[in-house]
């Protein structure tokens, strides 16, 4: 039985991570790192979604996380394979350049 | 005042981070990142509230270095200037995250995350890293492009962040009153009783004499449940307690669950994997060049007939 | 409402004729062929616009059409007996509940209505025979234009003179207006014509404003527009004076404003030089002889409801005698003769209306038709001349005509037409003239005896012009220069061409009838105590006959014969009767006028510029002839007066039309979408992480918002029921 001090570390644990995800995701101009901040987010969601269901002994959180997962390597690689297309395009993986859908 | 203290902390955290993106030394980073890393451990420290949250110590420690590890890799990961290290230090997020799983007794999905993320997921980026990469000049130690070396736009993006984290902990703390009463062991003990091969080998080596099939309860179950203890009554009376150690373990109930409970999600995630792998093969394909006269040799029925 | 300055007589009533009596329409329906000749020559004309004949068929149309209408118009006289109404068809019939408006189409005629129609129709054939050669320079580029818009305006008049109701005598006097633009503006490519025609329209306008909104006070007092039925009301007293009683005292001013406009009255009268760009046949027919008059019959025909308010008439004298003394002013020191010419009329017109101020309908009638002819004569003369000499009007430039070889005709019916205009005596201007004049001191008004002396040194000032352009133009040595419309011709070599057989015939003929237009006046009378000839028999059987001189129809005119008898109120001049003694004043003053512009005109024409260098010199009468010369500057201070703060009035409207209701208002609200949108432009950069942090901004607000729910709802209600704060209303969201 996990007391809910515990919970609510875990949960802040995974709101921490989804911040320091998300503002690397802001911040980061190279298309690669910031895919990689959006895993980290990923990484914040699956400690709250298992804690959650520690929390309320229902397995759906593991089973969750799992589908997580696979969507985060089928996103990985779908968006890999953009980024490597766009490096033959234009040889610079700065995200600011790819500016041309704008007003 | 100490409705503040968190909101406090969150700010120390989201300035160093602030401090930390922008383009400097090493020491200077590594100063902020752990004023940051320091700062977030007040703040959990702030939200756990005592150590006596957990059910030992020892949980309690370890909690605290895998959460702290977590977060300076990850602000480390955030704030550095090449990206290779950057995905490195992913792999050291996901390590602590792998334990923190473990904590929470998941291990199934911590094997699961290190084998799938750092094993696979990481080495995709860390191949794409390598094709792409422009590659800074040894001699000169700082003269990396400069989309990997500026942050763009910190502030609005911290400033989200503090805002993100005031909302969560505001939430956190305090609110565990909204949360449902009703929590019970009874998903392992459930999913035990549909594991009939291994229940039955289980309650017979407990007690060798039991009469199996027990008895069938009017609401359908087999096993009841009065306050922790859990017992079966057999057809002739034989009552047997069920110790914990024969509860299904993780990896059974996640599979169990995911079988049971979500069988079009599993399926479905099935074909997703299929459709990123088709995607991923045809969006990355090179185009080739090919004059008419190769053209004509691949495909060239249609103009012979029509130069005859 | 009957003051004691001015005695009116009392009123008549006219026997009206029920209009269900009509004397077997079979007999007479046939008089309206003379409406309907003029319009079939207007549609013939048109015809032959679209075809683009090129010859003179326009001009023979036009003729044989009026010639029928003239022809008719005898008949009817030969036949009139008493006033008949000639039901044509039905044209407006409005019914509401307790009141209608009918006004058909159909023609009242009565003697009144013939005497008119005899000499429109008949000066129109003749004018139109005229025009046949003076416009012949335009064959193929103007002529069916020019022949088509007499045929309008003959259309016109006709319907004015003859309906029988106040709205057939509206359409009409639109009509005349319209043709009179149209003619005016004939050519179209003079920028000067051109605005004099739009001058002629605007003003008229404002007259016409006065009609409409008298017809309607007409409507509204006695629930009529037709002329016997109004004689009907007025005489059984039954009408009721609407808008608490100023209704009927606002008719005859009204009637009088569209009179003054239509007649080139003060302050109207300024179009009417102006009027000379057209064509002189138009200025002839239209502004000498037939439309101007249009106001003077429009008085006439309502007259009884002049002779219900004292003063109308009195302001009509005066506004008559005042413009006859300021034309002959400004007549005198211009050197246009068309333009003298032009102030001539307004003067004769003011005459007129002097007379209908003073009561003698019939010596305003005479003077209509004595004037008709000879003021025709004297501007076909005119045109001949400018026809002749390419356009040469100036006085200064011509002299000696009646010495030229082939302008003898043209010289000496011009002087004949002098003579009348002048009142030479036993002209037919003379015995008009006099009765006018003798009357201004009979009738008892307001200051008419200043008026009359005002007249008679006017008639001097008449003389003297007329009689200053024949010396100068048609005696002593021949000289002459061309004009500017010399077609062709260089100024070296140009030979004045004289007029040939049309033009020579119709004037004539005009002048012919402007000497025989004395003997009506002889004519005795088949109506007992009636004085005046045939003309005084012709206004005796109309409204108008109270100011026919003797006529004693139950009751009427009696305070007139009255009058003659008292002498205690009689008006008299000098100590004698005005009739008698007029004939030998009004002599007089015409000899010395035409003495003083032959000696000044012919003996020593010198002398002439010697008086006027003199009188410019000294700086107490240098305004005198500047004054005259530029018109008494009446056009500038319309202009300053009037044009100018509207024209000034319309540029800001046009500003604030331009500036702030299509720039600010509208174009501002096109702006609104433009510039909104432009602050959220810059959100569409292309940049993913800035729709990222757009997009976790939005997210991070909408949670607040969930979270704080129920904090937002409390304080929005304790905005508005602050003495309620509902603690158990239900919040929607749940806790926390």
């Amino acid at each position: 039985m996990m007391s809910f001090g515990a919970l609510s570390g875990y949960l802040l644990v995974s709101a921490l991570l989804l911040a320091i995800g998300l503002v690397g995701f802001l911040v980061r101009r190279n298309l690669i790192v910031m895919f990689l901040c959006t895993e980290l987010m990923f990484q914040g969601v699956a400690i709250a979604f298992i804690a959650m269901g520690k929390y309320l002994f229902d397995y759906s959180g593991q089973v969750m996380v799992i589908f997580v997962l696979t969507v985060a390597a089928a996103e990985a690689a779908l968006a890999l394979a953009l980024v490597v297309l766009l490096h033959r395009q234009s040889e610079t993986l700065d995200a600011d350049s790819f500016g041309e859908l704008h007003e | 005042m100490d409705l503040f203290l968190p909101y406090i902390a969150c700010l120390i955290f989201s300035l160093a981070l602030f401090v930390a993106l922008r383009p400097a030394r090493l020491q200077v980073k590594a100063v902020f990142i752990v004023i940051g890393v320091a700062a977030a451990g007040w703040l959990l420290g702030l939200v756990i509230g005592s150590l006596s949250a957990f059910s030992s110590a020892s949980q309690g420690v370890f909690f605290i270095i895998f959460s702290l590890c977590a977060i300076a890799a990850a602000l480390r990961m955030v704030t550095h200037g090449k990206p290779v290290y950057s995905a490195l230090y992913f792999v050291l997020v996901v390590l602590a995250t792998a334990g923190l799983f473990l904590l929470l007794e998941a291990e199934f999905m911590a094997f699961a995350l290190v084998i799938v993320y750092a094993g696979a997921i990481l080495i995709t980026y860390m191949f794409v890293l390598m094709l792409s990469n422009q590659a800074a000049d040894p001699d000169q130690p700082n003269t990396q492009p400069a989309y990997d070396r500026l942050p763009r736009e910190p502030a609005a993006a911290v400033g989200v962040g503090f805002l993100l984290l005031c909302l969560v902990s505001g939430t956190v703390i305090g609110g565990g009153s909204a949360l449902p009463e009703n929590r019970t062991t009874w998903a392992e003990w459930s999913t035990l009783e549909h594991l009939e091969k291994q229940f039955k080998e289980s309650v017979l080596k407990l007690d060798s004499e039991f009469a199996w099939p027990p008895e069938i309860l009017e609401n359908g179950k087999i096993i009841h449940l009065e306050g922790d203890e859990a017992f079966i009554v057999s057809s002739n009376g034989q009552t047997l307690v069920l110790p914990d150690e024969i509860m299904p373990r993780n990896t059974q109930m996640v599979g169990w669950s995911l079988v049971n409970d979500f069988p079009v999600s599993l399926e479905l995630a099935g074909v997703i994997l299929l459709m990123a792998m088709f995607g991923a093969a045809i969006i990355a394909r090179r185009a080739i060049e090919m004059n008419e006269q190769e053209k004509n040799e691949v495909f060239g029925v249609e103009h012979k007939r029509h130069e005859s | 409402m009957i003051s004691a300055p001015l005695i009116i007589p009392k009123m008549i009533a006219m026997p009206a004729v029920p209009v269900d009596q009509v004397l077997d329409a079979v007999n007479l329906s046939w008089a309206g062929f003379i409406l309907w000749m003029p319009l079939l020559s207007l549609v013939l004309c048109g015809l032959c616009a679209s075809f683009k004949v090129k010859t003179k068929a326009p001009a023979v149309i036009t003729v044989i059409c009026l010639a029928t209408s003239f022809v008719l118009t005898l008949f009817l006289w030969q036949g009139y007996e008493q006033p008949e109404t000639i039901h044509l068809f039905d044209w407006l019939q409005v019914h509401w509940a307790n009141d209608s408006f009918i006004a058909n189409f159909a023609l009242y005629i009565d003697s009144l209505t013939l005497l008119w129609m005899l000499f429109v129709t008949g000066l129109g054939t003749l004018i139109a025979v005229y025009a046949s050669e003076y416009m012949e320079h335009d064959v193929g580029k103007g002529y069916t234009r020019f022949f088509a818009g007499v045929s309008v305006f003959l259309f016109a008049m006709s319907c004015l003179v003859m309906g029988d109701n106040l709205l057939m005598l509206y359409l009409g006097w639109e009509g005349v207006g319209f043709a009179s633009y149209w003619l005016i503006g004939y050519f179209y490519q003079k920028p000067s014509a051109v605005a004099a025609a739009k001058k002629a329209f605007i003003v008229n306008r404002i007259g016409d404003v006065g009609l409409a909104l008298a017809i309607y006070l007409i409507w509204v007092t006695f629930g009529t527009v037709q002329y016997d039925e109004i004689s009907t009301v007025l005489a059984s007293n039954s009408y009721e004076s609407e808008f608490g009683g100023w209704s009927i005292q606002a008719i005859p001013y009204l009637l009088m404003l569209a009179a003054f406009g239509k007649s080139a009255q003060l302050p109207l009268y300024v179009w009417l030089p102006d009027a000379m760009e057209g064509p002189t046949p138009v200025s002839a027919l239209i502004h000498a002889a037939t439309m101007v008059t249009a106001g003077i019959y429009l008085i006439i025909r309502t007259y009884p409801l002049f002779l219900l308010d004292s003063h109308a008439l009195e302001v009509v004298a005066w506004v008559g005698g005042l413009t006859a003394f300021f034309a002959a002013t400004i007549g005198m020191a211009q050197y246009d003769i068309k333009r003298i010419m032009a102030y001539s009329t307004v003067s004769q017109l003011g005459y007129m209306f002097l007379g209908l101020g003073v009561i003698t309908s019939y010596g305003a009638a005479y003077h209509v038709f004595t004037h008709a002819f000879f003021k025709a004569v004297l501007f076909l003369t005119c045109g001949a001349i400018m026809h002749g000499f390419a356009g040469q009007l100036d006085l200064r430039r011509l002299s000696g005509l009646r010495k030229m070889r082939g302008w003898k005709v043209v010289s000496y019916t011009m002087l004949i037409g002098c003579l009348c205009l002048a009142g030479f005596p036993f002209t037919s201007g003379y015995f008009s003239k006099d009765a006018i004049l003798a009357e201004a001191f009979v009738t008892q008004g307001a200051g008419f005896k200043f008026l009359g002396w005002l007249a008679i040194f006017t008639a001097g000032l008449t003389a003297y012009y007329t009689f200053r352009v024949w010396f100068r133009v048609c005696a002593g040595p021949v000289h002459y220069e061309a004009g500017d419309d010399l077609h062709g011709e260089s100024p070296d070599s140009f030979h004045p061409h004289a007029p040939r057989f049309a033009i020579n015939f119709v004037l004539i003929t005009i002048s012919v009838g402007a000497l025989l237009a004395a003997i009506p006046y002889f004519m005795p009378n088949q109506t007992e105590g009636l004085r005046g000839g045939w003309i005084a028999e012709m206004v005796n059987d109309s409204p108008a006959s109270a100011g026919v001189p003797g006529s004693s129809e139950s009751g009427t005119h009696m305070t007139h014969g009255t009058l003659h008898d008292e002498s205690a109120t009689h008006g008299d001049i000098l100590g004698m009767n005005p009739h008698k003694a007029m004939y030998y004043i009004s002599g007089i003053v015409g000899f010395i006028g035409i003495g003083i512009a032959f000696y000044f005109h012919l003996l020593s024409r010198t002398s002439a510029d010697y008086m006027r260098g003199k009188l410019l010199a000294s700086r107490a009468t240098r305004w005198l002839p500047t004054a005259m010369e530029n018109k008494w500057y009446v056009d500038e201070i319309y202009i300053a007066l009037i044009r100018s703060p509207l024209w000034i009035l319309g540029k800001v409207f046009s500003i604030f039309d331009k500036y702030i209701i299509d720039g600010a208002i509208v174009n501002g609200i096109a702006h609104i979408p433009r510039g909104v949108a432009s602050w959220f432009s810059p959100l569409h950069n292309g940049a993913v992480q800035s729709y990222a942090v757009s997009m976790l901004g939005g997210a991070i607000l909408i949670v607040l918002l969930m979270l704080f729910m129920p904090e937002i709802i409390e304080f929005s209600q304790s905005l508005f029921t602050p003495e309620v704060l509902d603690q158990t209303a239900q919040v929607p969201g749940g806790e926390k």
